[in-house]
């Protein structure tokens, strides 16, 4: 059922088995397998059905340094369905290394490993739309597919495993039937939760606490509490709900919102082949029709003996506002911007403002090559704009052999990259974010340790030559600040409440019965994006908590005495 | 002496295995009988309207077993109940029978379905099949069953149209159109189905509900794909809403009409291309689960698995263009 809240009476209490905070990946990713099962489930859902700048707005933060980070508003979206409303569908999912202590990464090493994982990516899968859980090319293409870059003869780089994706599937509407049609689920849209309330003695949640921005106040009473409201909003809920722990819920050691990470991505160098090299620069469709994509990508070996991260990178055609790369096409794409939604824009173009004489660079190139940019504006027309499994994103094969390479890196965990409360409230009077997202010298590291062994392996194998200006790797990784979108480690998974906010279960150290889902509880960030893991383990956790309930867990704490009152 | 079973509908898909099913496996003196029989080895053809009584009683008189695989249009599928009723009703002695219902009892409802849920049908088909069975339960000796979706080489409704469909590129991966559950059973578990009712005694008077079992019943989607891919007709397409909507509002309709005109004018339907018609979208949306634990038990059957059966299926399609080529 999917109940707007603005429709309940004020003051509205309700009861459930398992309340859910959010409808993203990892909010519909948990409800769906309570669906017609024995549970009560409420989804508590501060959006409505489609983007509404009021509700946005209750997202805006502040940002210590803005070329840093991209405003709290943008790169996530607070409506039902949350950000896959407008992912880019790309599903990779962890590989063991990330799961593991490694000695040259600090603060390394999940507390459970990749096998515990393992069972629910196929699952995963499915629920993303990306077809079967086949992330090689050997599996997934199992007649051959031709090599990506022939003659690449590379110790540490493997071209065999696959990114794989969704449609991009919106979660909400994709399964808004199912969710509708569940008699034992509510989804409540237009409900803001605003706090969540311990029992005296802080061991359990008593209440979740919702407004919507009509004033409505209501309360849901459950057995269970999920935070699923993303990576930054988890940790602000935790954060603000201070009522009773004063630091904070799970955070007595200081760990809520700190190790917040996102990638670091960003598109370098030239790859010129020589000429007769073989190399499949796009996408190949297996036989469930998904659109998959190999990629250069760091052996595990390879990043233990370089000390580094992980890392992956995927042939990219030349930067779109140089007018210089000549094609029709990317010119085009730049001729575009503003037709392009922001958060893509911004890889695209870059913030920076241009001239009139580069646009009219640009417009020469459109006119002297206007039969790429046809072809390139009718296939976007017809496999992106009007299909519902989208092309994923540009592809526009070079006149001569020439690339650049566009890499995706893991980002170290680091506590000093943090999100706080900070001073200012929204309109509902919760104190908004205050970020400050820092890097280290490590994770410039990883990409240029990782660029050299490319671009030595390139030379190597005699193919061609891997151009690229190593001082400016840290500006290249920074030209448009942490990747967005993702945001990882804020209430990490960890033993030992000294170790992490959440348990291996996800339940909060210390609180019975209030998990985290999402890529907060991410203790490490991988070079794989992670909405494909966020997905696994919401799927795991519904498993835990339906073992949970069905052993009769306890029901909701006892209310605190003025609220009983 | 062998013990003798009419099937009636015989010359229908599932009523032609049944027979040559029971004439292969020996110990039945095999009687088709439908209203333009085709001769077969190791069976007896019988000409007869099923929707005569008299007819019906000249020969249920004379056997040990009746298989009702006669199907229709509403009205055929009514007046065959009851002229069978009222030709049992006439004998001394009871023969065991075994009447052909279908899931489209259980209509529009969704959940786990068990023999014991409400019937709620919604189609003309469902409620004439549903009228049938309230007409025989009633005569003595008689099981009732109730197979989902009967898929398998020379299925034409959920094997070889959806073939076509899916070389066509009509159908593929649907999305939420797809979420439902494709409550499938192969022909040969439904055949071995109503050869076990005609042997056990504990049958008679009981309804047994026909598909795969729930934990493994596929979504329609996870079906399509899958055949798909047996089929080789590959990449699987994703089929957007929008397209879905123009095939049933549209080209079904359409169709439709082109075959009503090719009927008046005396020639074959057989050229046009499947329809996607509304009841087929709803049900592959329809989120309902027979729960066949009543037959695997008490019938002592074992499904086919999905897999294994869609193999075979696919090559047997795969076999028939072959066929039809010039020598
Ligand atoms: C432009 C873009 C492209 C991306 N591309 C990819 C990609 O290719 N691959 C990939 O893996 N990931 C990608 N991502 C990331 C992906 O969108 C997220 O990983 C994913 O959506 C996170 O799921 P979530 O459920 O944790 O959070 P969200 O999807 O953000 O959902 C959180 C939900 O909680 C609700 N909510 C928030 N606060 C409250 C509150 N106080 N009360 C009630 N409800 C609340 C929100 O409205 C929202 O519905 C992309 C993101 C962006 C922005």
């Amino acid at each position: 059922m999917i109940i707007d809240a603005l429709e309940l009476p004020a003051g509205t209490e309700l009861q459930a088995d398992v309340c859910i905070v959010g409808s993203g990946a990892a909010g519909i990713a948990l409800a769906l397998p309570f669906a017609d099962g024995r549970h009560e489930v409420i989804v508590i859902e501060a959006g409505g059905a489609r983007h509404e700048p009021e509700t946005q707005a209750l997202y805006a933060g502040e940002v210590a340094d803005t070329r840093l980070h991209p405003p709290l508003d943008r790169y996530r979206e607070r409506r039902y369905g949350g950000s896959t409303t407008t992912w880019g569908g790309r599903c990779v999912p962890f590989d063991p290394i990330d799961f593991e202590v490694r000695d040259y990464v600090p603060h390394s090493g999940w507390p459970i490993g990749h096998e515990t994982l393992q069972p629910y990516y196929a699952r995963a899968t499915q629920l993303c739309e990306a077809g079967e859980c086949a992330f090689d090319a050997a599996s997934a293409f199992p007649r051959g597919l031709p090599p990506l870059l022939a003659g690449f003869d590379s110790a540490s780089f493997s071209t065999d495993t696959l990114e794989r994706f969704s449609c991009p599937t919106d979660f909400g509407r994709r399964y808004r039937q199912r969710l509708d049609a569940a008699a034992n689920l509510r989804v409540l849209l237009h409900a803001n939760v605003t706090g969540v309330e311990l029992g005296d003695d802080g061991r359990a949640v008593s209440a979740v606490r919702a407004a919507s921005l009509g004033g409505k106040t209501l309360r849901v009473r459950a057995r269970c509490v999920i935070l699923a409201a993303g990576g930054l909003e988890n940790a602000r809920l935790l954060l603000a709900s201070d009522e009773v722990q004063r630091t904070g819920i799970g955070n007595a050691h200081d760990l809520v919102g700190r190790y917040y990470m996102c990638h670091l991505a960003g598109t370098t160098g030239t790859l010129a082949l020589e000429p007769g090299v073989a190399v499949r620069y796009g996408y190949d469709v297996s036989d469930d029709g998904i659109y998959c994509r190999r990629r250069f990508a760091l052996r595990a070996d390879a990043q233990r003996r370089l000390g580094v991260g992980n890392f992956i990178a995927r042939l990219h055609h030349p930067r779109i506002t140089d007018p210089a790369h000549g094609s029709g096409a990317l010119s085009l794409l730049y001729l575009a911007k503003p037709f392009i939604p922001y958060e893509y824009a911004k890889r695209l173009h870059g913030d920076d403002a241009h001239g009139i004489g580069r646009w009219l660079a640009h417009l020469g190139n459109l006119v002297r090559d206007p039969l790429q940019a046809f072809a390139f504006a009718w296939q976007m027309l017809t496999q992106r704009k009007l299909a519902e499994r989208k092309f994923p994103s540009i592809i526009i094969e070079p006149r001569r052999p020439r690339f650049s390479l566009d890499f995706h890196a893991e980002q170290l965990p680091n506590p000093d990259s943090r999100v706080t409360l900070g001073s200012e409230r929204d309109a509902l009077g919760m104190r908004r974010l205050h970020l400050d997202w820092r890097y280290r010298r490590e994770d410039v590291e990883t990409v240029a340790r990782a660029l050299a062994t490319f671009a030595a392996d390139v030379r190597a194998s005699g193919i061609g030559r891997y151009d690229y200006d190593p001082d400016a790797i840290e500006a290249e990784m920074l030209r448009y600040g942490a990747y967005g979108g993702h945001h990882i480690g804020t209430a990490r998974m960890g033993r030992s409440p000294r170790e992490g906010v959440v348990d291996t279960n996800l339940q909060v150290h210390g609180v019975d019965n209030l998990f985290v889902a999402g890529a907060a509880v991410f203790p490490t960030s991988s070079q794989a994006n992670p909405t494909l893991t966020i997905v696994a383990l919401s799927l795991r956790l519904a498993g835990h908590l339906q073992a949970r309930l069905a052993a009769g867990a306890p029901h909701a704490a006892a209310p605190p005495r003025e609220l009983a009152a | 002496m062998s013990a003798r079973v009419l099937v009636l509908g015989g010359s229908g898909y599932i009523g032609g295995q049944v027979a040559r099913t029971l004439a292969a496996a020996g110990g039945w003196q095999v009687i088709v009988a439908s209203r333009r029989p085709r001769a077969a080895a190791g069976v007896r053809t019988l000409a007869l309207d099923a929707r005569n009584a008299d007819a019906l009683a000249g020969v249920v008189g004379g056997v040990d077993a009746v298989v009702n695989c006669v199907t229709g249009g509403p009205a055929d599928i009514r007046a065959n109940a009851d002229a069978l009723a009222t030709a049992l009703r006439r004998q001394a002695r009871a023969p065991r029978l075994v009447h052909l219902s279908s899931m489209a009892v259980y209509g529009a409802s969704t959940g786990r379905i068990d023999e014991w849920s409400v019937t709620a049908p919604q189609s003309g088909y469902g409620r004439a099949k549903c009228d049938a069975e309230d007409i025989l339960r009633h005569c003595p000796n008689t099981v009732l069953l109730r197979p989902g979706c009967v898929y398998g080489p020379g299925s034409v409704q959920w094997s070889v149209r959806i073939a076509q469909l899916l070389r066509e590129r009509r159908l593929g991966d649907l999305g939420a159109d797809g979420d439902g559950y494709g409550n499938l059973v192969h022909v040969d578990d439904v055949v071995a189905a109503i050869r076990q009712s005609l042997y056990r005694d504990s049958a008679a008077g009981k309804t047994f509900n026909l598909s795969l079992a729930d934990a493994d019943l596929p979504t329609w989607n996870e079906y399509f794909v899958e055949f798909a891919r047996r089929l080789g007709a590959v990449p699987v397409a994703r089929i957007p809403a929008r397209r879905l909507s123009l095939e049933t509002q549209l080209l079904a309709p359409l169709l439709k009409l082109a075959e009503l005109g090719l009927r008046r004018l005396g020639l074959d339907t057989g050229g046009l291309p499947p329809a996607i018609t509304p009841s087929m979208r709803a049900l592959w949306q329809q989120r309902i689960r027979l729960d066949s634990r009543r037959a695997a038990a008490e019938l002592g059957l074992r499904w086919k698995p999905l897999g294994e059966g869609l193999a075979e299926t696919a090559a047997a399609l795969r076999v028939v263009p072959l066929a039809r080529q010039p020598a």
